[in-house]
């Protein structure tokens, strides 16, 4: 079939996210931040974190417009104060007496999903591009069915332990981590499938299973690790046998090399599974008339985390906001965007209510990842 | 005229417009398109170096992009920066914060958790004392690091006879002293917050003579370190200290997000506690006070100090993450000092 070139070429229908920030710049808001928040006992970290998500969401540019964040800083408080009241009740209610202990579990339990959905349709109602805010559709059955079993598996143990001391059979409730690709692949489903830009509501095509899949490739990897160091160990023993000192060392090497190659594919899945759920989530998820595509790759990423992580170390934290901008570049330069019946074709409508706030502070406060 | 996009609020549309304050109103017009704003209602979000700029208006919102009439806007709109903004604006400003943030961060370590320690400490009631100690003995026998003695009965209720001639008239609580077999805290002494006493094993064979008997000297010595272990219970050193490294955990959780530290639990914090210098001070002034009581001079307990320090040489002063045992001199720090001080109040 011949193609139709005669039609005339406008605007490309691919647009990357552009970021106009610098660290040199993000690093002067940061350290005033830090400041002001340790100066005011932690009440300004609620105006700080507005602050900093107006950074980044401001120099983040689309197809000509920017983003915006509108969150009111009080709400961010409230959810701040209400969160370090759930973690101080946690920590200190087995040491008054097991029934207050019983009791705060318990509302833990029945609050921390709810408290997660409000922090998503907080972040995300807040959201503004182009006029519109983004929005959370997901419903709060859903929100207890996904996220009763990961918030069980942190509140628990603790619970279990001043329960049931001494009971081996306690530490069975870590048995509930092997599970943990499946619950992690929840949660970034939930959280992508409900999206909605205005009114638009995003389609997901990948589900649960789908997920978790870069934790089964990493899993047979780590089968391979562990072949490899078991034959290695075993060469190193066979090559031991009756050995001089020397010797001896040399037949070790195999295993030393072994246990080195264990290690680094420890510090290496991480980010790797990071990397690709990213992928595969944002990759899937779709607004009528546009398409999402993110392209990180795991080396570049990896290698990026790993100057972060020395140059952040080696500065005492002063590297920090430039690691941070550093990263969030990298992440916005893989994103792109596609509409092949151009971007203002794709008009979206009306805004939704402002959610309640109080669960933003607790997820950031536990360090509960909310992508972005 | 300045050039900017103009987003009405109700669809995504992006509508080049022209921007322009006149008579009190900011003016947006496009081609079949013109509205005005009293400057009242327009919204000035807070300009980033090379980020659009963000009006709000009303529901409508303007963006304009980086670029030349950028400061022209600025000034007709009657910005002005606020307090935080001019700070951030400039690197000696933004420098001086991370000076005020270390010495905030310094004072707050030194005099502000202390100050809040003591003030926690002192609404404290009682039976959280109790219920500390308890759980803390248990948890250390729990985690093989004490065991029962190892001594003879006899050798024992000589240390145990002791402690009446070590407490004050009238205690601030019940004290008790348990001898106690451990391999990993050494030759030692603690003070649990319940008042009770710990001796190790070690501590005792240490005060042994020549012929493996408690002589008179040795008995003055064991006095001397029990007389400073009731001294920390009588003044409550021990609840106190924790109050404050669990008030630096929670600080330092907040500050660096990881609550290891805090959800430890007390065996941890226990072994991780180290009594102010100031309370080991104060706990050796009583110590001395019981020594005159008991028509001792204060040298036995400098002689003691000596002989951990000749058990464990140069320990001390090894930097605090090296010291993987747990010896009395670890969790007792200064020796030197304390020696000196302590022989110079014999003179």
């Amino acid at each position: 079939m011949h193609a139709p070139d005669d039609r005339p070429f406008d605007a490309p229908t691919s647009h990357g996210l552009s970021f106009s920030g610098s660290g040199a710049e993000y690093f002067r808001i940061w350290i005033v931040n830090l400041m002001l928040t340790v100066a005011t006992l932690g009440i300004y970290s609620a105006w700080a974190k507005t602050r900093r998500l107006q950074y980044f969401y401001r120099n983040t540019q689309l197809a000509g417009a920017g983003f915006d964040f509108r969150g009111d800083p009080k709400a961010i408080l409230r959810g701040r104060i209400l969160a370090v009241a759930l973690l101080a009740a946690y920590h200190y209610a087995f040491g008054f007496s097991l029934k207050v202990g019983v009791v705060t579990v318990a509302l833990l339990l029945a609050g921390l999903p709810f408290m997660m959905r409000s922090a998503l349709r907080f972040r995300l109602s807040n959201t503004v591009y182009r006029g519109l805010p983004f929005g959370f559709a997901g419903g709060i059955k859903e929100a207890y069915i996904v996220y009763f079993v990961p918030v069980a598996i942190f509140v628990l143990p603790g619970a279990l332990v001043a329960l049931m001391p001494g009971n081996p059979g306690v530490g069975a409730i870590f048995l509930l981590y092997l599970c943990w690709p499946l619950m992690h692949g929840a949660m970034k489903a939930y959280q992508h499938k409900h999206l909605m830009a205005g009114d638009q509501h995003a389609a997901f095509g990948l589900d649960t299973a789908d997920l978790a899949k870069p934790y089964v490739r990493a899993f047979l990897i780590g089968l391979g690790v562990m072949v490899v160091v078991g034959l290695s160990i075993g060469l190193s023993v066979y090559l031991a046998r009756g050995q001089k000192s020397a010797a001896a060392f040399a037949a070790f090497l195999p295993a030393i090399l072994a246990i080195v190659l264990a290690y680094l594919y420890m510090l290496l899945m991480g980010p790797y599974i990071l990397v690709r759920m990213n992928n595969l989530a944002w990759s899937a998820t779709s607004f009528p008339g546009i398409r999402i595509t993110c392209a990180m790759r795991t080396w570049p990423y990896l290698r990026l985390q790993t100057v972060n992580v020395l140059l952040t170390l080696l500065t005492f934290g002063l590297f920090r906001p430039f690691a941070v901008v550093r990263t969030w570049k990298y992440r916005v330069a893989h994103l792109s965007v596609d509409a092949p019946d151009g971007f203002e074709q794709a008009v979206l409508a009306a805004r939704r209510p402002p959610a309640a706030a109080a669960g933003d502070g607790i997820a950031d406060f536990l360090g509960v990842d909310l992508s972005w | 005229m300045i050039a900017a996009h103009f987003f009405d609020g109700h669809d995504a549309r992006l509508q080049p417009v022209g921007l322009d304050v006149r008579d009190g109103h900011l003016h947006v017009d496009a081609s079949g398109f013109e509205r005005s704003f009293p400057l009242a209602d327009v919204a000035l979000a807070e300009p980033f170096d090379q980020a659009p700029l963000v009006l709000r208006l009303g529901d409508a919102t303007c963006e304009v992009p980086y670029g030349p009439g950028r400061q022209a806007l600025l000034a007709a709109l009657g910005y002005r920066k606020s307090a935080v903004e001019r700070w951030q604006a400039r690197w000696p400003a933004a420098l001086a914060a991370l000076v005020l943030l270390l010495a905030l961060l310094g004072a707050g370590f030194v005099w502000g958790v202390p100050a809040a320690a003591e003030f926690v400490a002192a609404r404290l009631p009682a039976s959280v004392d109790t219920k500390l100690g308890q759980a803390a003995l248990a948890g250390l026998e729990a985690q093989g690091m004490l065991a029962p003695s190892r001594l003879s009965d006899d050798r024992i209720a000589d240390v145990e006879a002791l402690l009446p001639r070590a407490l004050p008239a009238h205690p601030r609580v019940p004290v008790r002293l348990l001898v106690r077999s451990s391999d990993t805290l050494g030759a030692n002494a603690l003070a649990l917050p319940d008042g009770t006493i710990v001796v190790t094993d070690a501590m005792v064979r240490l005060a042994l003579d020549d012929d493996n008997e408690l002589d008179d000297n040795g008995k003055a010595a064991l006095l001397g370190v029990i007389g400073h272990e009731v001294g920390h219970i009588e003044r409550r050193h021990a609840t106190r200290a924790m109050t404050g490294s669990s008030l630096t955990a929670a600080m330092s959780a907040t500050l660096f997000g990881d609550f290891s530290a805090v959800a430890a639990g007390l065996p941890a914090v226990l072994t991780q506690m180290r009594y102010s210098r100031a309370m080991e001070l104060e706990a050796d002034d009583d110590a001395i006070a019981v020594l005159r009581r008991n028509g001792l001079e204060p040298d036995v307990l400098a002689d003691a100090l000596e002989a951990l320090e000749r058990a464990r040489p140069g320990e001390d002063k090894l930097p605090r993450w090296l010291k993987k045992s747990m010896s009395y001199l670890s969790t007792h720090p200064d020796t030197a000092e304390r020696i000196a001080r302590l022989r110079k109040t014999a003179r």
